[in-house]
């Protein structure tokens, strides 16, 4: 008994690593991207108002090489993190037969893509 | 509308970072008061970037917290699934409102945490109480003892077993905690961290590692619920999110070199000051 609860322990600190080691990746491409679109912001030394920015243009800045769509880019990985980590438990949870967290898991993925169907209306 | 001052942006990260850090906190309470008072940028704009930043301070504590297994993933994704919609709701509701009126909520806000922050007695319930607390409620048939789990504390020198009360009453705290997260930008540790600890029964530094998960899923939802209504510029937040990194990181190095009551006391201070000018503000009586 005791063999198993160890080894169920080993294969959970072994997802904890994955996760940390992803989320450590993803964080310094995000910082990357940020660092390098604030500094060629810098070097152009163009003055931008705060104004309302809406979601289309915001994504099609990724198409143009210009700071902004640098930005974007670190954005969106960092935006990204929380559904990877969501992605790779799944797939733990799914190899391990782990019902309850499974189904956990499936509940949430549902509840964001709600919440994009909702945003995007 | 006002201009973009990359180097009050930075600043203010770096401050709210380093702060945060100190306090165990995500630091979009910081954040939002001084971007709106300092440079007069309207608050949905402050609420959406101070969401963002959080989003990469909350995940790289929590690629520290989960790597040396203090965070307990299956309570953090349980309570994700109601945090979620709560936080869909609260953004929703934070970009509708009129300005004044979310000043005024965040400047009510600020004056509770201010009061908590104030150092009290008796302090947060200890591991060794909490210890004490689950041995005394232990049943042999634990419906959820699938959500209970250990980490090692390298400052007890042991490992630490807990069990997780009330889970369903955790549920319902997220939902409020998700919405209020999402309404003002800030990360809502400062309403998981007590529920969990207190409620539910953690030991506190699991409750902060879970915490931690928790906020990035709330606030990337409230990110993009701000992003689509056209409140996240990216020049505002590249500065704010590096300095808020930069900041943290510093605030880890130097939080155990400073007193903590002196840091709470300064710090509870400075957020009774600002929630005044918050609540100045949403009368018209200060501009900013």
């Amino acid at each position: 008994m005791r063999v198993v609860i160890d080894n169920q322990h080993e294969k959970l600190h072994r997802l904890n690593r994955h996760i940390g080691l992803t989320l450590r990746i993803m964080t310094a491409a995000c910082l990357i991207l940020l660092l390098a679109g604030m500094i060629m912001y810098l070097v152009t030394g163009a003055s931008h108002p705060v104004e309302i920015t809406p979601f289309p243009a915001l994504l099609g800045n990724l198409l143009t090489f210009s700071p902004s769509g640098i930005i974007t880019a670190g954005l969106i990985i960092m935006l990204l993190m929380p559904p990877v980590v969501l992605a790779i438990s799944l797939a733990y949870f799914i190899a391990e037969k782990d019902v309850k967290p499974i189904i956990i898991c499936i509940v949430l993925v549902l509840m964001l893509a709600i919440s994009c169907i909702l945003i995007s209306k | 509308m006002s201009d973009i001052n990359i180097w009050l942006l930075a600043g203010t990260g770096l401050f709210a970072g380093l702060f945060g850090s100190m306090l165990g906190v995500g630091g979009g309470f910081i954040i939002v008061p001084i971007i709106t008072l300092a440079s007069g940028i309207p608050i949905q704009f402050a609420i959406g970037s101070s969401l963002v930043s959080i989003v990469i301070n909350s995940c790289t504590a929590t690629s520290v917290y989960i790597s040396n297994h203090m965070t307990n993933l299956k309570l953090g994704l349980l309570l994700c699934t109601t945090l979620v919609p709560g936080a869909v709701a609260g953004a929703l509701l934070g970009t509708l409102l009129p300005e004044p009126v979310l000043t005024l909520i965040f400047g009510l806000l600020l004056i509770y945490i201010a009061y908590t922050m104030l150092p009290k007695h008796p302090g947060p319930q200890s591991v060794e109480e909490m210890q004490t607390l689950n041995s005394a409620s232990e049943q042999p048939q634990d419906a959820h003892a699938w959500l209970d789990d250990s980490y090692y504390d390298p400052a007890l020198g042991h490992e630490v077993s807990y069990k997780v009360h009330h889970p369903v009453t955790g549920l319902v705290t997220s939902f409020f905690g998700g919405a209020l997260s999402s309404m003002l930008g800030i990360g809502g540790g400062i309403i998981n961290v007590p529920v969990m600890n207190k409620l539910m029964q953690m030991p506190d530094k699991a409750a902060v590692a879970t915490s931690s998960i928790m906020l990035a899923f709330t606030t990337m939802t409230g990110s993009i619920i701000y992003a689509s209504h056209g409140f996240i510029v990216p020049y505002l937040i590249a500065p704010l999110c590096i300095g808020v990194y930069i900041g943290a990181r510093l605030g880890a190095t130097l939080t155990n070199r400073v007193k903590g009551p002196v840091i709470m006391i300064i710090f509870s201070i400075f957020l009774m000051l600002t929630s005044i000018s918050m609540l100045l503000k949403s009368f018209h009586i200060i501009g900013g």
